[in-house]
């Protein structure tokens, strides 16, 4: 299952109509919530991570579960606690004393799909052995580099209000989610879609059939690679970046892994759109997500409403997009 | 937007007042504190010790007699009195620096809130001048006088190059309407924008729209066929925009009924 070259070729067509599949899947437990549903997807197409920040009870776990059986990708969820380690991630060297030797017990970083709930309840240390994973696609235990399943994508959740006993994600550990997105309160008939659905259901799981496996997962992710950007628009995309570094307000802008997020998320974006080129719109859709989570505010504006996602709706007012008549 | 930005301006004239308020009061309580503490110790300090050495009516027990000169001779002793103009200076000095910071700190906050107060009036120009132009008739106008134009440029040359020149065509249009562009819209928000104004049907406009897309972002191969399909959209526009001229026309002709 980890193997890539049973990698089949889609057309794009054919990889947006997977796509819509997914997302109608995932729609029938998520009620409502197509954008970030949609952004999601385009994240895990463009082969990113996303953080999922939001209050309890919004269907941030549903969300993800559902996207891993829709993706047919193997699932795993771990619940990060205040007193969880490194090995209780990566996994660790058991004695096995039938054969005399230390085996490797692998932990749940090794699934197609991660679910870290509730990530900043566990402290720095912990956090950080998801770093090398998100990055490298790898876990070293002692000495020993283990190479993760691929796809290998991670969607964490954070509570954006409790402050408590929690560890706020350094910079750094942020900079590796391809996108942040907040899924918010559902509206009156949403709310009462969710009420009623769980009633005709008559329990409690929901449960989605698999429209792909991992390597239709992978077939997907090459398809998003072979989708166009015009210089323009990828022009577009690193003056946005570089404008988040010279807004007033800002003390630490967006990193070029931030200009690159924005290209690579705006082509999952365009696929679940079902183009295969990408159009100044699409960064415009998926700017707020890739951006403001990479964006420092200055602590003296605490009192104030600035945010990074305030910022990244001024420079989206300010920024020239491309005109009509720059073609090549 | 107007009533925002009045209420900011509002908010940020509050805190000024606020902060010159407190630095008042602080200022006060400031001179009062300097007043005070000064004369008790730099004066001639508590006469009923002095009473109790000429009195000599009342005799008082010995013990108590002693422990009250104790008291005085502590009171005007050489050390005591360098000490009080000590902490005396201490705390004028204190006070001085304590003024000195409410009113850095007031100077400062006044300065954020200037700075708020300009940063809302600055969108409220923006849209007040994109409500003054583009009205839905003259967009309509421009749309009509620019027919025979922008049909040219679409049958003329490569297909790719004529699409787009006949949607950059729209931004031009839109601009003898009085509704320019802003730099940051994309060409397609802004003449979506545009086409919404002059009420045009969405469906051609969707059209029209896909293949500018196409024949700007993409690399597809775009060949006759593409701008025969972008011709009858742009048709389709154009014809809707005469039908609507001339019900409008119509309508603001005859009288409305039931009026007198």
């Amino acid at each position: 299952m980890t193997t890539s070259d049973d990698t089949t070729t889609l057309t794009h067509a054919e990889a947006a109509a997977i796509a819509q599949e997914v997302l109608e899947q995932v729609g029938r437990a998520v009620v409502g919530k197509q954008k970030p549903l949609g952004l999601v997807l385009a994240a895990i197409l463009a082969k990113g991570h996303v953080l999922i920040e939001d209050f309890p009870g919004l269907g941030k776990t549903l969300a993800a579960r559902t996207f891993a059986q829709a993706l047919g990708l193997d699932f795993s969820r771990a619940q990060f606690t205040p007193d969880l380690l490194p090995a209780d991630l990566t996994g660790s060297y058991i004695y096995d004393q039938r054969v005399s030797e230390f085996s490797f017990r692998r932990g749940p970083l090794f699934a197609g799909l991660l679910l870290a709930d509730e990530i900043n309840r566990t402290p720095p240390k912990t956090q950080a052995a998801l770093l090398e994973a998100m990055q490298e696609g790898q876990v070293t235990v002692e000495g020993e580099t283990h190479p993760l399943p691929v796809p290998f994508h991670v969607l964490a959740t954070a509570n954006p209000v409790e402050y408590e006993g929690t560890y706020p994600l350094p910079e750094a550990q942020l900079d590796r989610f391809l996108l942040r997105v907040g899924f918010g309160y559902p509206t009156t008939d949403e709310e009462y879609a969710v009420v009623a659905r769980r009633l005709e259901r008559q329990r409690e799981e929901v449960s989605v059939e698999a429209v792909t496996d991992a390597a239709g997962v992978r077939a997907l992710q090459a398809a998003v690679e072979r989708i166009k950007v015009d210089e323009s628009v990828g022009r577009y995309c690193v003056a946005l970046a570089e404008a988040t570094r010279d807004h007033q307000d800002v003390l630490i802008g967006a990193s070029p892994r931030g200009s690159l997020g924005l290209v690579l998320a705006a082509r999952g974006w365009a696929l679940v759109r079902g183009r295969d080129y990408v159009i100044p719109e699409d960064v415009k859709a998926v700017a707020g997500a890739v951006l403001a989570h990479r964006i420092t505010v200055k602590p003296e504006l605490w009192m104030t409403k600035a945010s990074g996602s305030r910022v990244v709706e001024a420079v989206l007012a300010s920024v020239p997009a491309p005109g009509a008549l720059e073609h090549r | 937007m107007d009533q925002g930005a009045a209420s900011a301006r509002a908010q940020a004239w509050r805190a000024v007042a606020a902060t010159l308020g407190a630095c008042l009061v602080v200022t006060l309580v400031g001179w009062a504190a300097l007043i005070g503490p000064s004369q008790v110790f730099t004066g001639p300090g508590p006469t009923p010790s002095q009473e109790t050495t000429t009195t000599s009516e009342a005799p008082i027990d010995e013990v108590e007699e002693k422990d009250r000169d104790d008291v005085a001779a502590r009171e005007y002793g050489p050390t005591t009195t360098v000490v009080a103009n000590l902490v005396g200076g201490a705390i004028q000095v204190l006070t001085l620096a304590g003024m000195l910071l409410v009113a850095y700190l007031a100077v400062r906050r006044g300065l954020t809130a200037w700075r708020l107060r300009r940063r809302y009036d600055a969108p409220v120009d923006a849209d007040f001048e994109t409500l003054e132009g583009g009205a839905p008739e003259r967009v309509r106008q421009a749309i009509a006088d620019d027919t025979d134009e922008q049909l040219r440029l679409l049958l003329d040359g490569e297909p790719r190059n004529a699409i787009v020149a006949c949607w950059h065509r729209f931004e031009l249009q839109a601009v003898d309407a009085g509704l320019p562009r802003h730099p940051w819209e994309t060409s397609s928000e802004f003449a979506l924008r545009m086409l919404e104004r002059a009420e045009v049907d969405s469906t051609a406009v969707a059209s029209l729209l896909e293949l500018y897309r196409e024949a700007r972002f993409s690399e597809h191969a775009l060949d006759e066929a593409h701008r025969e399909r972008a011709a009858t959209a742009l048709r389709a526009i154009q014809g809707q925009v005469q039908v609507r001229q001339r019900t409008v026309g119509r309508e603001e002709s005859t009288p409305p009924r039931g009026r007198r």
